[in-house]
C-alpha cells in the first residue's frame, strides 16, 4: 500500500498529538497514527523511533519504563509541559498553514 | 547555543551510552514482537508473522545508527563501538595481529631509539642561557697569542674565553690518589656561558694572571661523591699534581661542559707579557709563561656575539684580527690558509659536527625501516580486506554507512598502530642502552641520550604517520566495495586489484631493502677494509696504562727518570713480562704530540718547519710494542742526558726528507737550538685511526728530555687482567702518590678506533636485516594469497595434467616479476642516495659494483625463496576436493 512521505515536522507533530491522548510505547503510537489516518499514514518505524528519540532530546517528551497492556516491559513516551506548550504552538500552526494550502487549492478550482 | 539541560542530557546520554543502546534493543524487540503478534491475531503463521514484522521493520542497523545519531550521541559512541569491534576482530586472527604489532613495534621502537640520539645530540640546545649567541671561534686549537689579540681586539663578541678540554689531573685527597679530567679554562669561561655557581663563586678576572692564587671549580658530582656533599667545602684545599688548590666554587649539578667527564675548572694561566713574539725575542718565544708561545696549539675559543651580529660578521671581525696578528708578528708568519681556515660557528654545531652525517644516515635508514614496516603492514591489511570482503559486503547490504565502514576499517588500523606505537616505545626503551654502547664513545653529548617528551612526541607522530599510511589504502579500497559487488563476487571479489595494489607493496618493501643493503654492504666493506690495515705494530700481547705523578712534586727531571727507571726495572722482572717501555704519546689512545722540526738540510724557512708526532720513548718501547727498526740502531740505556742527543725517525720521514737511505747521520732539531743526530729508522705506525696514515714520527730518547705523564706498555705472555694487576702492584711499591689511569690492552685500544665504523656498519646491517625478514615477510603472505585465490585454476591445471614443475614456475613467475621491480627501484634508488656515504666510507666507492651486485642478488633471491612455499603449496592442490567444493 502506497503511504505518503511524513516530512519530519508533520511526524513531530503527528507524534505529539497523538500522545495527548496519554502515555503509550512506540508500536502503539505508530497503530494509533495508522488507524486515525484511516490507514493512510503508515509511519515507518525506521523514523518513528528517531522522531522520539529527537523529542526526547529536545525536552518534548520524557519516556520511561512501564509495564504494557500485555504484560510485558516497554517503554512509554508521554508529553512534557513544554510538549503541551509546543503541541499547541505548532497545531495551531498546522491548522493557519493546512487552511491557507486549501483556500488556494479550492481557489483554483482544480 | 544549547542550554545547559540540553548539553547535560547529551552528556548523560554519551557517559550512560551503553545502557542507552541495551535500552533500544528492548525497545526494538519489543516493537518486533508487537507487530508479529498483531501478525498471527490476522490470522499469519508465527514463523511468517515475525519474517513480516522483521519486514516491515526495514534496515535494522540503519535505522539504529539513525536513533544514536537522533540522541546525538553518533560521532563519540561510534568511537567507542568501533574501537570494541576493532579489539575484537583483532583478537579473532591473533596470527595477523600479532605479525603486524611486532612489525610496527620494530619500526617504530627502532626509529625512536635512532631518534633519541639525534634528538640529544644534533637538535636539544645545549644546556646554557640563549644558545642562539654561544659561538665557537676560530674553529679548531690555537695559541694563547692568537686568543689574547681576539680578546682584546674583538668588536663583534660581547665576552670569550679559551679552554684546554680533557685535561688530566691527578687528585690526591686522603685516601688513593684519583686520575680525574679537567678543563684549563680562562677566568671569562662560566661568564660565556652564562652559568651561576650553586656554591661560592666561579672563575674571577685575575684569577688566570701571573701571581694570581692557586684556585679551582669543582663540579657538582665530584663534590658529592669525592668530598659527601661537604657544606663547608668553599675554601678548603686540595692538592691537584701536587700543587694546593682552594676551592672556590662548586658547579651546578649537570654542568659537564666541556666533556662529559669533566670534573674540575682549573684557571690557566695567560701572561701578557708572554702575547707576542719579537724578532728578537728568545728562540722559542715562551717568555715564561705557560702556553703563551707560538705553536702552543690545543687551546679551544668560544664566545657570545653581541646583539645583532651574524656568525658571518663575527667571523669577518676575527679574521681582521688574525691579520693584524700576522702583521705583528715577525717570526710567525702562516701562509694564506691560516686566514681562511678562521671561522665563528655555532657552538652546539661546532661539537657535534663530526657525529651529524653518520646520525642523519641512521636516522634516514631507521626511517626506510619504518616505511617498509608500513608497507608490511598496509600489505597484510590488503591481503587480509580480500578475506573480509563479504563481511563487510553484509554490513553494507543491512544497511552499515559506506563512511562508516571506512571508518570502521581505520579504526582497526589505528588499533593496530597505536598498539604497534606502545610496544615500539617499551623497545626503545631497551634499544636506548644498546645504543649508547654501541655508538662510537667520541659522539658529543652521548651521555644526554634519553627517552624524554620530545622522543615520546616524535613516537606519536611516527605512531600517527604509520597509521596513516598503512591505513588508507586498504580502508579506501575495501570501503568502495559496494554490497552488491562483494555479494556477488565474494569469491575472487575485486581481487585482482586488491592484488595489484598488494604488489606494488611488496616491490615497494624490496625496493627499501635493497637500498638498505646496499647501504650495509657499503659499510661493511668499508669496515673490513679498515681492518684489514695494519697498524704497524704487534697489538696482541701488549698492555698500557698512564702514570701520573702529580706534576709540582715531579717537576725535578732526575725525579722523573728515577720513577721511569723504577718502574721499568720492576715491572721488566715480573714472570711472564718479556719487555716493559715507557712512552709519553701511545698510538690509539687518541692523544696527539705534535711538534714542528728544524730539518738540517731541508729546513730553510722558520715558518716553514715540518710537523713531526713527537714520542719520548725508553729503549725497549719498539720492542714492547713489536716496530720493527728498518736501519741503523735502537736506544740504548747508554744514550743518556750526558750523551750525545739523538733521535729515531719513522720510515716516511726518512723517505720525505732524506731520501731513504741517509737519514741514519742526519741532523735535526727543535725550534730552539740544540741538534739531535739521527740514529735509526723505525717502520711507520698509524696513530689513534687506522684510516689515517701517521705524520713522520721522531722517536728520541725519555732520559734526554723526560716529561710526565707517561705511559707504560708490557708485553707479557698473560692476560690483559693480570699483566695491569701486576703494573699496578708494580707502581704501588714504587710511588704511592702515583695514580694509573686508562688501563688497556693494545687490541682494545685499536679496537676502540673502529667504533664509529662498526657502529655504522652494524646498525645499518641490523637494518638490513630487519628489511630482510620484514621483506620476505611481505612477500610471502602476497604469494601465499595469490595461490589461495587461484586455488580452482591450479585445480584446474592440474587436472587437466599440468606436471608439478609448470605450476612451481607460475608461481614463481609472479614473485620474480615483483622482486624485479623492487629491486630494480632498489638500485636506481641507491644510485641516487649513495652521495650521502660519501665520507662515512673508507676505500669503498660510493657506488661499489660489488655491493650493487651482491645485495640487489641477495634481495632477490631471499624474495623467491619466500615464494616457494607457497608455490609447493600449490602443486598439493588437490583437483578433485578443490572442485567439489566450489
Amino acid at each position: 500500500m502506497a503511504a505518503p512521505e511524513l516530512q519530519q515536522g508533520t511526524l513531530d507533530l503527528l507524534v505529539l498529538t497523538t500522545l495527548h491522548a496519554g502515555p503509550m510505547h512506540g508500536w502503539a503510537i505508530s497503530r494509533r497514527i495508522q488507524q486515525q489516518s484511516g490507514e493512510v499514514l503508515r509511519v515507518g518505524q525506521g523514523s518513528l523511533y528517531p522522531a522520539l528519540y529527537r523529542l526526547e532530546e529536545r525536552g518534548l517528551v520524557r519516556a520511561e519504563w512501564g509495564i504494557s497492556d500485555e504484560g510485558r516491559r516497554a517503554k512509554f513516551y508521554q508529553l512534557s509541559a513544554a510538549g503541551r506548550r509546543a503541541l499547541a504552538r505548532e497545531s495551531e500552526a498546522w491548522r493557519q498553514y493546512s487552511g491557507a494550502v486549501n483556500l488556494v487549492l479550492e481557489g483554483a478550482g482544480i | 547555543m544549547m542550554s545547559p539541560t540540553r548539553i547535560l542530557r547529551r552528556l548523560r546520554s554519551i557517559l550512560a551510552g551503553r545502557a542507552l543502546d541495551r535500552d533500544m534493543d528492548a525497545e526494538m524487540t519489543f516493537h518486533l514482537d508487537m507487530e508479529a503478534a498483531a501478525g498471527v491475531r490476522h490470522g499469519l503463521p508465527p514463523d511468517e508473522a515475525r519474517r513480516r514484522a522483521r519486514h516491515v521493520f526495514g534496515a535494522v542497523e540503519r535505522f539504529r545508527e539513525e536513533g544514536r545519531e537522533a540522541r546525538g550521541i553518533a560521532g563519540v559512541r561510534d568511537l567507542s563501538g568501533d574501537l570494541r569491534y576493532a579489539a575484537r576482530v583483532l583478537r579473532r586472527s591473533p596470527v595477523f595481529t600479532t605479525v603486524a604489532i611486532v612489525t610496527l613495534a620494530l619500526g617504530i621502537g627502532a626509529n625512536s631509539a635512532i631518534f633519541s640520539v639525534v634528538n640529544a645530540v644534533l637538535l636539544r640546545p645545549l644546556p646554557f642561557p640563549e644558545t642562539r649567541t654561544l659561538v665557537s671561534v676560530w674553529d679548531g686549537g690555537h695559541s694563547m697569542a692568537e686568543f689574547r689579540y681576539l680578546r682584546d681586539r674583538t668588536r663583534t663578541l660581547d665576552a670569550v674565553a679559551t679552554y684546554t678540554p680533557d685535561f688530566g689531573v691527578s687528585l690526591s685527597a686522603a685516601g688513593e690518589p684519583v686520575r680525574l679530567t679537567s678543563a684549563l679554562v680562562s677566568a671569562g669561561f662560566f661568564d660565556v656561558l652564562r652559568v651561576q655557581p650553586m656554591k661560592g663563586r666561579f672563575l674571577a678576572p685575575g684569577d688566570d694572571g701571573p701571581g694570581a692564587a692557586p684556585v679551582v671549580v669543582i663540579s657538582h658530582a665530584l663534590w658529592r661523591d669525592r668530598f659527601a656533599s661537604d657544606p663547608a667545602i668553599i675554601g678548603r684545599p686540595i692538592e691537584l699534581d701536587g700543587v694546593s688548590r682552594q676551592v672556590v666554587g662548586v658547579a651546578p649539578p649537570g654542568l659537564s661542559f666541556p666533556g662529559s667527564e669533566t670534573r674540575l675548572w682549573v684557571p690557566l694561566l695567560i701572561d701578557p707579557t708572554g702575547a707576542r713574539c719579537r724578532a728578537d725575542a728568545p728562540p722559542r718565544c715562551r717568555a715564561g709563561a705557560v702556553g703563551t708561545h707560538w705553536g702552543a696549539y690545543g687551546h679551544q675559543v668560544i664566545g657570545r656575539l653581541k646583539d645583532g651580529v651574524t656568525t658571518g660578521q663575527a667571523g669577518a671581525d676575527v679574521r681582521r684580527i688574525a691579520a693584524e696578528l700576522q702583521r705583528d708578528n715577525p717570526v710567525w708568519r702562516p701562509g694564506p690558509e691560516y686566514l681562511d681556515g678562521i671561522a665563528v660557528s655555532d657552538l652546539r654545531d661546532r661539537i657535534v659536527a663530526d657525529s651529524r652525517r653518520l646520525l642523519w644516515v641512521l636516522l634516514g635508514a631507521v626511517g626506510l625501516v619504518l616505511a617498509m614496516a608500513c608497507a608490511n603492514v598496509a600489505n597484510l591489511l590488503v591481503v587480509r580486506g580480500a578475506a573480509r570482503g563479504r563481511e563487510m559486503a553484509v554490513r553494507a547490504a543491512v544497511g552499515a554507512a559506506s563512511g562508516r565502514l571506512a571508518r570502521q576499517l581505520f579504526v582497526e588500523h589505528f588499533l593496530l598502530a597505536v598498539l604497534g606505537g606502545g610496544a615500539g616505545l617499551l623497545l626503545a626503551m631497551a634499544l636506548v642502552p644498546i645504543l649508547r654502547s654501541l655508538l662510537p664513545v667520541t659522539t658529543p653529548r652521548l651521555d644526554e641520550v634519553r627517552l624524554d617528551g620530545w622522543v615520546f612526541g616524535f613516537t606519536v607522530l611516527a605512531t600517527a604517520a604509520t597509521a596513516l599510511l598503512s591505513g588508507i589504502a586498504p580502508a579506501r579500497r575495501l570501503a568502495r566495495v559496494t554490497g552488491l559487488q562483494a555479494m556477488g563476487n565474494a569469491r575472487s571479489g575485486s581481487s585482482a586489484q586488491q592484488r595489484r595494489l598488494a604488489g606494488a607493496l611488496v616491490s615497494a618493501q624490496i625496493a627499501i631493502g635493497v637500498v638498505l643493503a646496499i647501504g650495509a654492504g657499503l659499510l661493511g666493506r668499508s669496515l673490513a677494509r679498515i681492518m684489514d690495515i695494519d697498524p704497524g705494530f704487534a697489538a696482541a700481547q701488549v698492555v698500557t696504562a698512564q702514570v701520573n705523578p702529580p706534576r709540582a712534586r715531579y717537576a725535578d727531571p732526575n725525579r722523573q727518570r728515577e720513577l721511569v727507571r723504577q718502574a721499568i726495572e720492576r715491572l721488566g722482572a715480573v714472570p711472564g713480562v718479556t719487555s716493559a717501555a715507557v712512552t709519553t704519546q701511545l698510538p690509539f689512545d687518541q692523544t696527539n704530540h705534535g711538534i714542528a722540526m728544524w730539518i738540517d738540510g731541508w729546513t730553510k724557512d722558520p715558518n716553514k718547519l715540518e710537523l713531526f708526532e713527537l714520542r719520548k720513548v725508553t729503549p725497549g718501547f719498539f720492542a714492547a710494542m713489536g716496530i720493527p727498526l728498518r736501519r741503523g740502531r735502537g736506544f740504548t740505556d747508554a744514550d743518556r742526558a750526558d750523551r750525545t742527543p739523538v733521535a729515531i725517525v719513522s720510515e716516511t720521514a726518512a723517505r720525505r726528507f732524506w731520501s731513504g737511505t741517509q737519514a741514519v747521520g742526519g741532523q735535526v732539531r727543535f725550534p730552539w737550538p740544540g741538534w739531535m743526530t739521527v740514529v735509526g729508522v723505525a717502520a711507520d705506525v698509524r696513530n689513534n685511526d687506522l684510516k689515517e696514515p701517521e705524520l713522520p714520527a721522531i722517536y728520541v730518547p725519555f732520559d734526554q728530555v723526560p716529561e710526565v705523564p707517561f705511559t707504560l706498555v708490557a708485553r707479557a705472555s698473560g692476560s690483559a687482567a693480570t699483566t695491569i694487576a701486576a703494573m699496578r702492584a708494580v707502581m704501588q711499591e714504587v710511588a704511592i702518590d702515583v695514580p694509573l689511569s686508562r688501563e688497556r690492552s693494545m687490541a682494545a685500544l685499536v679496537d676502540d678506533s673502529l667504533s664509529g665504523p662498526r657502529a655504522a656498519a652494524m646498525l645499518l646491517l641490523g637494518f638490513g636485516v630487519l628489511a630482510l625478514i620484514l621483506g620476505s615477510v611481505g612477500t610471502y603472505g602476497l604469494v601465499a594469497y595469490g595461490v589461495e585465490a587461484r586455488r580452482r585454476e591450479f585445480a584446474v591445471r592440474l587436472a587437466m595434467g599440468a606436471r608439478a614443475p609448470s605450476v612451481v614456475r607460475l608461481v614463481l613467475r609472479e614473485g620474480a616479476r615483483l622482486a624485479m621491480i623492487g629491486v630494480a627501484i632498489g638500485v636506481a634508488g641507491a644510485l641516487a642516495l649513495s652521495g650521502a656515504m660519501r665520507g662515512l666510507l673508507y676505500e669503498v666507492a660510493p657506488i661499489d659494483p660489488v655491493t650493487f651486485v651482491l645485495a640487489p642478488l641477495l634481495l632477490g633471491a631471499t624474495a623467491l625463496l619466500a615464494c616457494a612455499i607457497p608455490a609447493w603449496r600449490a602443486t598439493r592442490v588437490d583437483p578433485s576436493s578443490t572442485l567439489r567444493r566450489e
